[in-house]
């Protein structure tokens, strides 16, 4: 079973098979450059944009199916707000980038079916 | 009847992608643009056509949604402005209503909020997601000085919310990815504003419903 919401993803792209493809294409290469940006104010520890970085996540993870794993995001991305918190956040955040490289995974495959057929 | 033109400046890509299916996907509506910056849509090759509404992203980078809202105004001064954001902040809301947006949206994957978003400025001349109305009624009711629910910022009310389910200081940390040292300190502001000195009384407040 798709990690994704596929059929959510017709109904935004009016039931274009093109349109779903175009979504998960910019997903997985979004997911991706976030996720870089992540590691880097995590290595820098320089927390300042990581409430935006955390908030382009979580208006991503709309399209996921998992619902347990969106709500996750969105503590992560409201903790990531407070100075306090982020010591405490990084830590889920880093777990969160292993869900990351599934998603991006499975984007990857749905990508190549759709393209092959 | 001629459909109505509607632009977006969104710096997230996949939403961009997203919001520009779904607009397309519309028998009434009609996209004029979509464009990742506000100095992108300068650029007159990308514009089809004068948008009746824009949806600017808040948090854009570069110039942010609020600072660009005159520059586009000039561009288009027929155009109506609606705000999407990540944020529910009162103040901000207050803020890009005063710089001349007239609506504003929390970005949502129900697309169908921006919809009704169009249909609420054609009907009564603005819009605000439910959510943000509450938190503009809470700013508004903060600088009268009230001591309502609204009031608490919105962290102490993820922290009474948990409270409220019974969870110990522990459980709410946790849930909120917080230190329980943190926990503390909202609950330290929290029983300041209601006036009380434990638990026992907040919950107390709240069963007598004046929390």
């Amino acid at each position: 079973m798709s990690l994704f919401n596929l059929d959510l993803l017709r109904s935004i792209s009016g039931g274009s098979e093109e349109g779903v493809k175009e979504i998960l294409i910019s997903f997985h290469e979004e997911l991706g450059s976030q996720k870089s940006k992540i590691l880097n104010v995590i290595a820098s520890e320089q927390y300042a944009p990581l409430a935006k970085i955390m908030h382009n996540i979580k208006s991503m993870m709309g399209i996921i199916n998992d619902q347990k794993l969106a709500a996750n995001v969105s503590e992560m991305a409201k903790a990531s707000y407070y100075d306090q918190e982020k010591e405490v956040v990084k830590d889920k955040i880093l777990q969160f980038l292993h869900e990351a490289d599934l998603l991006r995974n499975d984007a990857e495959q749905i990508i190549n079916q759709l393209s092959s057929k | 009847m001629a459909k109505i033109k509607v632009g977006v400046i969104e710096d997230n890509k996949t939403l961009l992608i997203m919001y520009r299916h779904y607009i397309t996907s519309l028998k009434d509506v009609e996209l004029a643009f979509a464009a990742e910056s506000i100095e992108d849509i300068s650029s007159k090759t990308k514009l089809k056509e004068k948008p009746d509404l824009i949806f600017l992203d808040i948090d854009l980078d570069g110039k942010s949604g609020i600072d660009g809202i005159p520059q586009i105004k000039k561009m288009f001064p027929s155009a109506g402005i609606i705000m999407l954001t990540n944020s529910e902040e009162g103040k901000d809301v207050i803020h890009a209503l005063k710089m001349g947006a007239i609506g504003y949206v929390v970005k949502t994957v129900d697309l169908k909020d921006l919809y009704n978003a169009v249909i609420g400025v054609l009907d009564s001349g603005g819009f605000l997601s439910p959510q943000i109305a509450r938190e503009v009624i809470g700013e508004i009711q903060k600088k009268n000085g009230l001591n309502l629910h609204v009031s608490f910022s919105r962290r102490e009310q993820d922290v009474l919310e948990q409270l409220k389910k019974g969870l110990s200081y522990k459980a709410i940390a946790t849930n909120l990815f917080i230190t329980s040292h943190a926990v503390n300190q909202h609950l330290k502001r929290i029983y300041k504003k209601t006036g009380v000195n434990s638990r026992g009384e907040l919950m107390a407040l709240w069963y007598n419903e004046e929390v």
